[in-house]
């Protein structure tokens, strides 16, 4: 693409042309012909019109945490980066929630929410209208939060977090994205600027559109800007890590907490390899043993009690030991577990089964022998295994270990695709395997919103 | 006109006796719970996905456009078959194929009610937890189409959070799947684009959801309140305070009367509102919430709040709110409910809007509404045999979308666009995000054969 005609739409600062720069933002092993950073929806737009008229390909880039997910691109004509799209538009914490662009870092966001006066309302007077002086709560602590958990939270972006549809161990008392994605717009493979849903908790106006951009990759539009709904910070966290001998212990374990009437918000079942990835060095997992991670948020009466029980709980499935974390050592603790997940390896693997299979599977994880290059964390209440390959293992040994995880997940009824992988990984060995969706339909809408191929071809399902 | 020809050809797969075509038949499956009727040609009841799928293929290969039907509780004219064609109607589909409770989903038939879903998995203390006031007949199959919400989506999300699977026949009679007993499933979410699709995209043979554990505990109270201002701000005060209750459910005064004629739920005659509060979750902490939730009530001069002390009582509490839709035929034999939701925060400012709506045009209205989440159903009623009324309704209604999309919100919080709303789409789409819907519609159904005219508008250009 003639990059100068985009420096005339976008200024010089907002294209990179540069061969040594562009080095820097090589994606499956290709190097873009250019980098561009579009500052407001319009110019975004007008990059994906030319991009359509130019027949180039077009690679929408966040943070960058989840840029090699799913199928190897067949070209990066165009990288796009959200970087300037990075202003918090609206917080309405009476309603909980935000709206915000898609280069909005995550971590960042939460912050600002965390600091937020959410106890605070302007009443109405008899006339239903509101008055001009707030009235706060009673409570004393203050903030919200948006339920989510992606790993790397200051490096992910809002939109790359709704493109890959990423979320954490804490899925599970948490919610998806799809739970609390109220509205996004976002620039189509054919360059409108669309825009569905909005700040209403409910809405089945039209097509529930967002659901499609959800977990699209960057092929079927941009994301420019979405609003999420909120949850008010939860008066108490805390977490309870319990290390157990083997297997089966651990599951008596984690059996016990999802037949109770507990609401954790993780019951995260790790091998020695994914609690190596955490900061935790004080409980001592056996050899051969597994931990299970639960983390606690809710009134101070709640909390206390799921501690009680618990311990209880982990006594009697003859765990080698617990650790009990207040809230900010939770918080570490999930936080350098989701860090060092991207950082410390060269391939992610997420496989998804029936809830009650994961004994299953983490029984066949531990069977394929990689010992320490491989490590499984479990959201057992979810049937979600992450997997990750350490940073020293081979392309050919990972699509060995991705082939043996998939058969297994396909055998379970469920699925294995690749997160986070080389492009040498994704040569060898399909990220999407069979899918649980028809392929017919999902081309069938990629060709009717994409009919020149512009949005990262090749990373959808079936190389489309 | 169907031909005796074709007909025969629809009983050869469905059986003699289940394809219906004699006028009366025929005007039965003409209307659901919205205003205008349309007759279809013919209507079939298949048994089985297998039928549902040589059904549509034959009804394709003679021009025919198809429409499912379920209860036809739907309240936008989603099941009405505008074009004529064949009303596919799933009562001889109604089984719950299975339910597993190890994996927390159960896999069910399109025809299976609501309720009857959800007390087969009370059983293993599980539930499926969107509940549509029309739940006793409503049935899962149209809770797809029309994404249907209900009190507690407050805490637990509508329909759509619900459901992870499909199995779906294409407008040509193609099977295909979509999702499975996966909580989440890989890649793009085409389960989610289906659910709310009222219709328009195929049809659901098969329904996988998703089954949560029952709270330990349930408290519900009731409030009432001498005014409107004193119930919305309690409403603001209690999320302010960091609880977010399973429902808030708000009711006016011409709804309480209504009420009270018809179910008597206890509910005092002169209030002007009660809000229906109700918390779920572990018992511990529930005694200091609900002194806290009383607190707030008081604040906010609560004439009475009482708690339900067990079962019984709380089913007394609900039964108002959820008879209240059938209550206020009692006043006027028709009634339009409009579905508008607005952030909040914005409710009382609408609310009062609409009541002076209602005085302009002289026209009683009562408002329900899951005051949680913003969405508001003014029920306007009127006598259809009047002539001119149902034009004078229907301005009415669309003027109160006016005002929810003026002030943030949307046409449709749960009832669906249909046949009722697609004019009133512009006022919160643009052409370019109605040209994309279409877009998906041609994916999905390109020649435009399963519940045409319903949705989405016309484009003129």
């Amino acid at each position: 693409m003639d990059s100068k005609a985009l420096q005339g739409l976008l200024g010089d600062k907002a294209v990179i042309a540069d061969p040594q720069e562009l080095a820097k933002y090589r994606v499956d092993g290709i190097t873009p012909q250019v980098v561009v950073m579009p500052e407001n929806a319009e110019q975004a737009a007008e990059v994906i019109k030319m991009a359509n008229r130019d027949k180039c390909s077009v690679v929408p880039l966040g943070g960058g945490t989840h840029a090699a997910i799913g199928g190897r691109l067949k070209s990066a004509d165009v990288v796009l980066s959200t970087r300037r799209l990075d202003k918090t538009i609206d917080m309405d914490t009476a309603n909980l929630t935000v709206t915000a662009q898609a280069g909005v870092r995550f971590g960042d966001l939460q912050d600002l929410l965390a600091g937020l006066e959410n106890r605070c309302y302007f009443p109405i007077d008899s006339d239903l209208k509101e008055t001009a002086e707030y009235m706060c709560s009673g409570r004393d602590y203050k903030g919200a939060f948006i339920p989510l958990d992606p790993p790397s939270p200051f490096d992910a972006t809002m939109g790359g977090i709704v493109a890959a549809n990423t979320t954490g161990p804490r899925r599970l008392g948490y919610r998806l994205v799809r739970d609390l994605l109220l509205g996004v717009r976002f620039v189509s493979p054919t360059g409108e600027i669309i825009g569905t849903g909005g700040k209403t908790v409910k809405n089945v106006s039209g097509y529930d559109v967002s659901k499609l951009i959800i977990g699209s990759q960057g092929c079927l539009g941009l994301v420019l800007e979405m609003t999420l709904r909120l949850w008010p910070m939860p008066e108490n966290t805390g977490a309870l890590l319990a290390a157990f001998k083997d297997l089966d212990a651990a599951k008596d374990f984690c059996d016990a907490v999802l037949g109770s009437k507990l609401l954790p918000m993780a019951l995260e079942l790790m091998d020695a390899t994914a609690l190596g990835l955490s900061p935790v060095k004080e409980l001592e997992l056996p050899d051969g043993g597994f931990a299970v991670a639960v983390d606690l948020a809710g009134f101070n009466e709640e909390v206390a009690r799921e501690f009680k029980d618990l311990k209880e709980m982990a006594a009697k499935a003859g765990a080698a030991a617990v650790v009990e974390f207040d809230a900010m050592r939770a918080k570490a603790f999930w936080m350098v577990l989701g860090e060092n997940s991207i950082t410390q390896t060269s391939a992610r693997f997420k496989a998804s089964y029936p809830l009650s299979c994961y004994g299953e599977f983490m029984a066949a994880v531990a069977g394929l022998g990689l010992g320490g290059k491989l490590g499984a964390s479990i959201s057992t209440g979810n049937g979600v295994a992450q997997v990750y390959l350490l940073d020293e293992v081979e392309p050919r040994e990972a699509a060995r270990a991705g082939e043996a995880l998939r058969n297994k997940a396909l055998e379970l009824k469920g699925s294995v695709v690749l997160e986070h992988g080389s492009p040498e990984l994704k040569e060898l060995w399909d990220p999407w395997g069979p899918m649980p969706h028809d392929l017919g339909l999902l081309k069938s809408v990629k060709n009717q919103l994409d009919p020149a191929g512009v949005m990262n071809p090749g990373r959808f399902p079936g190389g489309l | 006109m169907v031909s005796p020809e074709l007909v025969q050809k629809f009983e050869e797969i469905v059986g003699e006796g289940n394809v219906l075509t004699s006028e009366m038949e025929l005007t039965l499956y003409s209307y659901d719970a919205y205003l205008k009727p349309s007759k279809p040609d013919l209507v079939v009841l298949p048994d089985g996905t297998d039928q549902v799928a040589r059904v549509v293929k034959l009804a394709y290969d003679n021009g025919l456009p198809v429409v499912a039907r379920g209860a036809a509780t739907s309240l936008s004219g989603g099941p009405v078959p505008l074009k004529g064609g064949v009303v596919i109607h799933f009562s001889r589909m109604n089984r719950i194929l299975e339910i597993d409770p190890q994996n927390r989903t159960a896999t069910v038939e399109p025809g299976v009610i609501t309720l009857d879903l959800q007390n087969a998995v009370a059983k293993y203390g599980l539930q499926y937890a969107p509940d549509p006031a029309s739940q006793k007949t409503s049935t899962l199959g149209g809770n797809v189409a029309e994404n249907s919400g209900g009190p507690h989506c407050l805490k637990y999300g509508v329909t759509t959070n619900h459901i992870l699977g499909l199995e779906l026949v294409l407008y040509d009679g193609s099977v295909v799947n979509l999702g499975g007993a996966m909580h989440e499933s890989p890649g793009p979410d085409l389960t989610g684009l289906f659910v709310g699709s009222e219709g328009t995209l195929g049809i659901a043979t098969k329904i996988i959801v998703k089954l949560i554990p029952q709270p330990e505990a349930i408290k519900t109270m009731l409030a009432i309140f001498n005014t409107i201002e004193d119930a919305s701000n309690t409403v603001s005060a209690i999320i302010a305070d960091g609880i977010v209750p399973a429902t808030l459910e708000m009711m006016d005064s011409l709804v309480i009367q209504a009420v009270e004629d018809s179910v008597q739920a206890g509910y005092p005659r002169d209030a002007e509102a009660v809000l229906i509060i109700e918390l779920d979750g572990l018992q511990d902490g529930f005694e200091r919430l609900t002194k806290r939730i009383m607190e707030i009530c008081h604040e906010n001069n609560v004439r009475d709040v009482k708690v339900a002390k067990d079962n019984a009582e709380r089913a007394a509490l609900w039964a108002g709110r959820k008879g209240a839709f059938g209550a206020v035929s009692r006043l006027r034999p028709s009634y339009m409910v409009c579905d508008g939701t607005v952030p909040r925060t914005k409710l009382p400012e609408v609310l009062k809007r609409v009541v002076e709506l209602g005085k302009e045009y002289d026209l009683p209205i009562g408002n329900v509404f899951h005051a949680g989440d913003g969405n508001l159903h003014p029920l306007i009623l009127f006598d259809q045999r009047d002539p001119g009324q149902l034009e004078k309704v229907e301005k009415v209604a669309s003027e109160v979308l006016k005002i929810c999309a003026e002030v943030g919100g949307t046409i449709s919080g749960e009832h669906g666009i249909g046949m009722e709303k697609l004019k009133e789409m512009e006022f919160i789409f643009s052409e370019d995000d109605i040209g994309f819907m279409w877009k998906i519609k041609r994916a999905w159904d390109p020649e435009d054969r399963v519940n045409p005219g319903k949705v989405l508008p016309v484009l003129t250009q």
